[in-house]
């Protein structure tokens, strides 16, 4: 019918000659970025918009960059990001921290992938190797730096990563990637599109990973062989003019051993499935969306010592979400988002907690951005969260203090502000304000277990942690050196932190049994900032330098923090980093080198002899990694990859040291 | 010879309260997007040519984009030129081929299957409002004040940044339309 009313309006006006009518995306971004010239993202606000105008400090890790790093996980590319903390404590298990406040599993960056949850709320963690992505089907990686809860909820209190696929309506990525190397390691992954030019899409991919674990001492019960595999489907639909159907499935598995929040490395096996359906139209009130995903994440311990007796830990995740928006321009100044969300998420197990506990959210969200001048915009975003907590299931008490399960409701509003300036078309200038919420995760609520003489159990009077950030940048386009300088300074408090079960240090019952529990501390300061330089020579030279200042003070008292794991923030957090990068094109070859040097670290471990945790120092390290890729031909490329080439082993936890690593691998792109 | 032509102002709907400062302001804040003096681009064709994908509806296929002149003007007669040659015997961008069709200002009301029109400096505002009355298609300029000030409807600039300045009553004026993305992404005034 539409396209009909479209022919209609070009056959009257006598328009063209051989031109045709077509259908259009609601949302076009290889059309936006050819346009532009640069990347464009929804990331920052929810509304389009060119990477330098958003008005949050946002880096882009390109699909070009992410090839040039030859790595083989997530975590690996986003090493050498300023501002970026990566913890390796396993081949699989790495915790990404955004400007410090790094933890083991650490809840604090919500994760997307084309802007679904893959952050787990269960346990609060993010397990990289578990999403369904293989890295030659991402277009490019969005980091937020600082808290961007008013557009994406609870939990965006460092930051947020989404990790942005190819779009199968309009990009054809066929091939697959083999890497094999040190350690046993072996990865592939291979990715397929089918495409109805202009009308629909569909993209097959899949990725695997296995290897032989770190060596060395591992606190706890380590797994020689960690593995892990994902499958996804996405599939874009052109219904009409502006009208576009996008579904997702996918299933993985991981099984690795995770260093959690005891301070000892525990064998967990992952499972994990989703779905998701979105709807987009772009009408005479606005582009509207409808958008609806559900995760299905299945944890369970797999310790050797405890199988078959049912002491090992396990539970099931259930995430449905529904969200719906309509973004629309009044005026030529003016653009607004309204958006609301319904959530539900629960976890399900008799074993840890006692039954079904879970929490629905009701959140509505109004963006506005205005241009105030030509140079000048004003963008706020407010969202207020409405999360309900309830339990289905037997109750849980704890000696002498009570029922753990009591049904809990909190009511948060977050906001994000920022004023871009762009005096001329080099300068770019942010000043941000934001306040973001993180809530207690759902273990945090109320896991409930008795090992023995130790009662573990959550807290459903926990409070949530609030976030304020305060921050001024500033970019600089040298078009004399083809390069892009950016500084960032900014201040932030934290107040409530929350500690987990597991992290928060004991207390000794009057029944004598010893009590760890989900508590709430006191808050915590930070100030720092990046600087950082990037550029590219027509001649096929690139180079990067960045550095990155991240000073924490923690308000809890130290005799507390130095059995709280995961509360202990300032000890977690590499006060500098220094980030060096050059690459040179020449011909058919790559060569690529990055270095990261950090300042010292103090990590968790606990002793199993005595059962008291230990304050472990991981002194300041450098990394040095190197790639070659040669382009064979026109569909395959060859490539070596050298991690950590400076050292042969680097200790970045408490647990196993990281070795070096060589890797080589080929490539079919057609 | 430059000529300047008179042109009535363009009215101006509803409460616009910073319409007034907003000019003398942005020439205080700095030049937000500088006015091409040097020659035309293959960058400028190819914003030119995104911008049309995002007309509404949008097209695909083979255009003619008319690139309108005043012969009396060597600077206008030379961008036409160099244009022309720009696009050669068609340039495609995206779904888009652009066949270039030079037209003197005086014809451009006359008959044509144009998908486009590209001004070039120091063409006739009157004569520019006739010609797209006459075929209602889009008209693409390198200079901002042929959209600010005249019938224009899109300004492009390439370099340093690109920058896109829409004139929103420009459009409506002639039923043209944009995708909602686009307006977002622009400047409009």
């Amino acid at each position: 019918m539409k396209k009909s009313f479209g022919l209609a309006i070009l056959l009257a006006c006598g328009a063209t000659s051989g031109a045709s009518p077509a259908l259009a995306q609601s949302f076009d971004r290889n059309a936006l970025e050819d346009m532009f010239g640069e990347p464009v993202t929804t990331s920052a606000t929810g509304q389009p918009q060119r990477a330098r105008e958003v008005p949050a400090d946002m880096e882009i890790v390109t699909a070009e960059q992410i090839r040039r790093t030859g790595a083989d996980t997530l975590p690996d590319v986003l090493r050498f990001v300023a501002g970026i903390d990566v913890r390796q404590y396993g081949l699989q298990d790495a915790s990404v921290g955004i400007r410090g406040y790094d933890t083991a599993l650490n809840p604090r960056v919500l994760v997307l992938l084309d802007g679904r949850q893959v952050y787990q709320d269960d346990y609060g963690l993010t397990v990289w190797s578990l999403i369904p992505v293989a890295l030659s089907s991402i277009r490019q990686i969005e980091i937020i730096k600082g808290p961007s809860a008013a557009l994406y909820g609870f939990n965006a209190v460092s930051g947020v990563i989404n990790i942005v696929t190819y779009d199968p309506l309009t990009d054809k990525v066929n091939g697959g990637r083999v890497m094999g190397g040190t350690q046993n390691q072996t990865y592939g992954e291979a990715v397929a599109t089918a495409q109805v030019p202009g009308v629909a899409g569909v993209r097959l991919s899949a990725e695997g990973f296995r290897s032989t674990e770190f060596t060395g001492y591992g606190q706890g019960d380590t797994r020689e062989q960690p593995h892990s595999g994902t499958a996804a489907v996405d599939g874009r639909f052109l219904l009409g003019h502006g009208i576009e159907w996008d579904l997702f499935g996918s299933i993985g598995s991981v099984d690795s051993n995770y260093y959690i929040d005891t301070g000892t490395y525990t064998p967990i096996a992952f499972k994990a499935n989703s779905l998701r359906s979105a709807l987009s139209a772009d009408t005479p009130i606005g582009v509207l969306k409808l958008d609806y995903y559900r995760n299905e994440n299945r944890t369970s311990e797999d310790r050797a010592a405890e199988q078959g007796s049912g002491e090992n830990d396990h539970w099931r995740e259930d995430l449905n979400v529904v969200q719906a928006s309509d973004l629309f321009k009044l005026g030529t100044n003016n653009t607004f988002r309204i958006a609301g969300e319904y959530r539900d998420n629960s976890v399900a197990s008799l074993q840890t907690f006692s039954g079904r506990l879970g929490y629905t959210i009701v959140a509505g969200s109004l963006m506005w951005a205005w241009q105030i001048l030509p140079q000048l915009s004003l963008t706020n975003v407010i969202r207020v969260d409405d999360l309900s907590l309830s339990h289905d299931g037997g109750q849980f008490y704890i000696p002498t203090l009570g029922p753990l399960y009591l049904d809990a409701r909190i009511i948060e509003p977050n906001f994000n502000s920022g004023l871009v300036y762009k005096p001329t078309p080099y300068d770019t200038v942010r000043v941000t304000a934001a306040r973001a919420t993180q809530i207690p995760v759902l273990v945090d609520f109320g896991f409930a277990r008795t090992y023995g003489d130790a009662i573990v159990a959550g807290n459903t009077g926990l409070r949530p942690s609030e976030v304020q950030n305060y921050e001024v940048d500033y970019d600089r386009k040298l078009a004399v050196l083809d390069s892009t300088l950016r500084l960032a300074a900014f201040a932030q408090r934290m107040d409530a932190t929350i500690g987990s079960p597991f992290g928060s240090g004991e207390t000794l019952l009057p029944t004598y049994q010893a009590l760890l529990r989900a508590t709430n501390f006191s808050g915590s300061n930070e100030a720092g900032g990046e600087i950082g330089i990037t550029g590219s020579s027509p001649n096929g030279l690139r180079w990067n330098l960045s550095y990155a200042l991240a000073a924490v003070r923690d308000s809890t008292p130290e005799d507390v923090l130095s059995q709280a794991a995961t509360v202990s923030f300032q000890r977690q957090t590499p006060t500098n980093s220094v980030i060096a990068g050059a690459g040179y094109t020449w011909r058919r070859l790559d060569l690529d080198v990055q270095a990261r040097w950090q300042s010292h670290i103090e990590d968790f471990a606990l002793d199993t002899s005595t059962g008291a945790t230990a304050v472990i120092v991981v002194p300041d390290y450098v990394t040095v990694n190197l790639h070659a890729a040669y382009r064979i031909n026109r569909l395959f490329t060859a490539s070596v990859l050298a991690e950590q080439v400076n050292k042969q082993q680097i200790a970045e936890t408490a647990g196993l040291a990281v070795d070096r690593q060589f890797l080589a691998g080929l490539e079919l792109r057609f | 010879m430059a000529r300047k032509t008179t042109i009535p102002p363009v009215p101006r709907r509803g409460s616009r309260p910073f319409a007034n400062w907003l000019p003398a302001a942005a020439l205080l804040l700095g030049s937000w997007a500088p006015l091409p003096n040097q020659a035309p681009t293959v960058q400028d064709i190819q914003v030119a040519g995104r911008v049309l994908h995002f007309q509404e509806p949008p097209f695909s296929g083979e255009i003619v984009v008319a690139i309108v002149y005043d012969q009396l003007l060597p600077q206008s007669l030379a961008e036409a030129r160099a244009l022309a040659g720009l696009l050669g015997a068609g340039l495609t961008v995206g779904t888009l081929t652009l066949q270039p069709r030079l037209v003197e200002q005086k014809q451009l009301a006359g008959p044509g299957d144009f998908g486009a029109i590209f001004e070039t400096v120091g063409v006739s505002d009157q004569l520019l409002s006739a010609g797209m009355r006459s075929h209602r298609v889009l008209c693409l300029t390198r200079h901002l004040d042929q959209v600010e000030h005249g019938a224009c409807v899109v300004a492009i600039c390439s370099e340093p940044q690109v920058a896109i300045v829409v004139n929103e009553i420009n459009a409506s004026a002639f039923g043209l339309r944009f995708a909602t993305v686009f307006r977002m992404m622009v400047q409009e005034i």
